[in-house]
């Protein structure tokens, strides 16, 4: 009863907030209006639910899983003019550099800690790559997506089963990021049903706050490689064509192999958890 | 005549450095520990220590505010007599071990004589640097068995974890940190 009462305001937040931004998208009416601000809106309910748990911390945070809510405003902005971007290659090169940006003000502590420069380097160029790959994949998940339902789905069991195997990682605050998230896409895709031009801007925030949150709990809490490779390899498998099935049969199932990977990378983190129970 | 004036200098200021300069002490881990507490659930406090700590302190005792304390204390050494606790404590929920492996507290002013002494410095943990001011008891100053000057002394106070950034599980588990930090040192 605690944990939820520690998680359900910031959760409930981050919705309303997106909601909200996205309420006044529906209001102005125009298709510009709501491609801009539907990056705006997972964004903002992101800042704001993270915000909320760890209060304000100061500018630059030290813990440096607290540059979150920054990288997320970072990738609204990238989100916003995803579609200015005259070639798709400029768009993904600008979202594999700030997420190479982001991995590095994130990883901070293992430079400081351990790692030589040019293995860091390495590290961060490599994980900063997988970023924008996860990018391009929800990119055209967004475009893809047949059914309305099929893009909140496949997004909601990557987001919680994110989230679920961060907690058991031995870190419930990441797993509260991970609900926070959650949360916030809820929040922005609750009037969605639109076409694929007035979300794509989701893309790179997603990609860039998913992505830090799994190598989160990959470098300093006890989230296992394996489960933070499953989670985020989890959305490809919604790309599968289905052949003649109906729109929704074909959703459905999609979104179950989606939930396959995730379940294995739940069942692989809780196999590695330390016992949080004492 | 020039230089046996300068060596006669040299030798004059060695000695009043050994007669009246501070006396550097290296934290002896095996008889100095750090013992906290922290409230569960509002019913009583619970006890945990840090099995390692080293550092210096410079102590002078004809101008005590030339003195200094450096004090580094590994997370990874957090002992609550819970496997699990302890590992709880180490991830990013409170001490964040793998981004903030140490906990450190370095002096800016000492004052005081004879006993007590009031000592303030920047305690940095979980990355956040606050200043404190410890009220610490001195010990007597006595010969070890290998023939080696042992002195020490104690110091008690609190903290607030949330100060330091730490609010997971704020309420539950109390705001304030208890901590009695117990020194030996041998001079160098």
């Amino acid at each position: 009863m605690f944990l939820l009462k520690q998680i359900l305001p910031a959760v409930l937040l981050a919705m309303a907030v997106a909601a909200g931004v996205e309420g006044l998208a529906l209001w102005l009416g125009t298709s510009r209006a709501q491609r801009a601000l539907m990056p705006v809106a997972l964004g903002l309910g992101y800042f704001f639910g993270h915000c909320l748990i760890t209060g304000w911390t100061p500018f630059p945070p030290t813990d440096t899983t607290n540059w979150l809510p920054y990288f997320g405003l970072a990738a609204t902005g990238l989100g916003i003019f995803w579609r200015a971007f005259p070639k798709a290659a400029f768009a993904w090169v600008s979202l594999g550099l700030l997420a190479v940006c982001a991995l590095r003000l994130l990883l901070e502590p293992k430079f400081r800690h351990g790692w030589a420069a040019g293995h860091g380097w390495i590290w961060v160029i490599v994980l900063g790559f997988g970023v924008a790959l996860l990018g391009v994949i929800l990119s055209a998940l967004v475009r893809r997506s047949s059914a309305a339902i099929e893009l909140p789905c496949v997004l909601l069991t990557v987001g919680a089963g994110s989230s679920g195997a961060l907690m058991l990682s031995g870190s419930f605050l990441l797993g509260q990021f991970g609900a926070v998230l959650v949360g916030a896409i809820c929040g922005a895709l609750v009037f969605s049903g639109r076409g694929s031009k007035e979300i794509e801007g989701i893309a790179p925030v997603v990609s860039v706050l998913l992505g830090v949150l799994l190598l989160s709990g990959y470098f300093f809490a006890d989230l296992p490689g394996p489960s933070a490779l499953l989670l985020a390899g989890a959305p490809v498998l919604a790309l599968i064509p289905t052949g003649r099935l109906s729109v929704l049969s074909g959703a459905g199932l999609r979104i179950g192999l989606v939930s396959l990977p995730v379940a294995a990378a739940v069942i692989l983190a809780f196999r590695a958890s330390p016992p949080l129970y004492y | 005549m020039k230089s046996s004036k300068l060596i006669a200098a040299a030798i004059l200021c060695s000695l009043g450095l050994t007669a009246y300069g501070a006396d550097t002490f290296k934290i002896d881990p095996v008889h100095s520990s750090v013992i906290f507490s922290v409230k569960h659930l509002g019913v009583t406090d619970f006890y945990g220590d840090f099995r390692e700590i080293s550092g210096t302190v410079s102590f002078d005792a004809a101008d005590p505010t030339k003195s200094s304390v450096d004090i580094t204390v590994p997370v990874e050494k957090i002992d609550t007599r819970n496997e699990k606790r302890d590992q709880h404590l180490k991830s990013p929920d409170f001490f964040n071990e793998k981004q903030f492996p140490t906990l450190t507290f370095k002096s800016t002013k000492v004052e005081g004589a004879g006993d007590t002494y009031s000592v303030t410095g920047d305690l940095t943990i979980h990355g956040v640097t606050k200043p404190v001011t410890v009220q610490f008891k001195k010990g007597a100053e006595t010969k070890g068995q290998q023939g080696e000057t042992r002195t020490g002394g104690e110091a008690k106070f609190t903290i607030k974890r949330s100060d330091y950034g730490m609010t997971f599980m704020n309420g539950p588990l109390g705001d304030d940190v208890n901590i009695i930090l117990s020194l030996e040192g041998t001079k160098q």
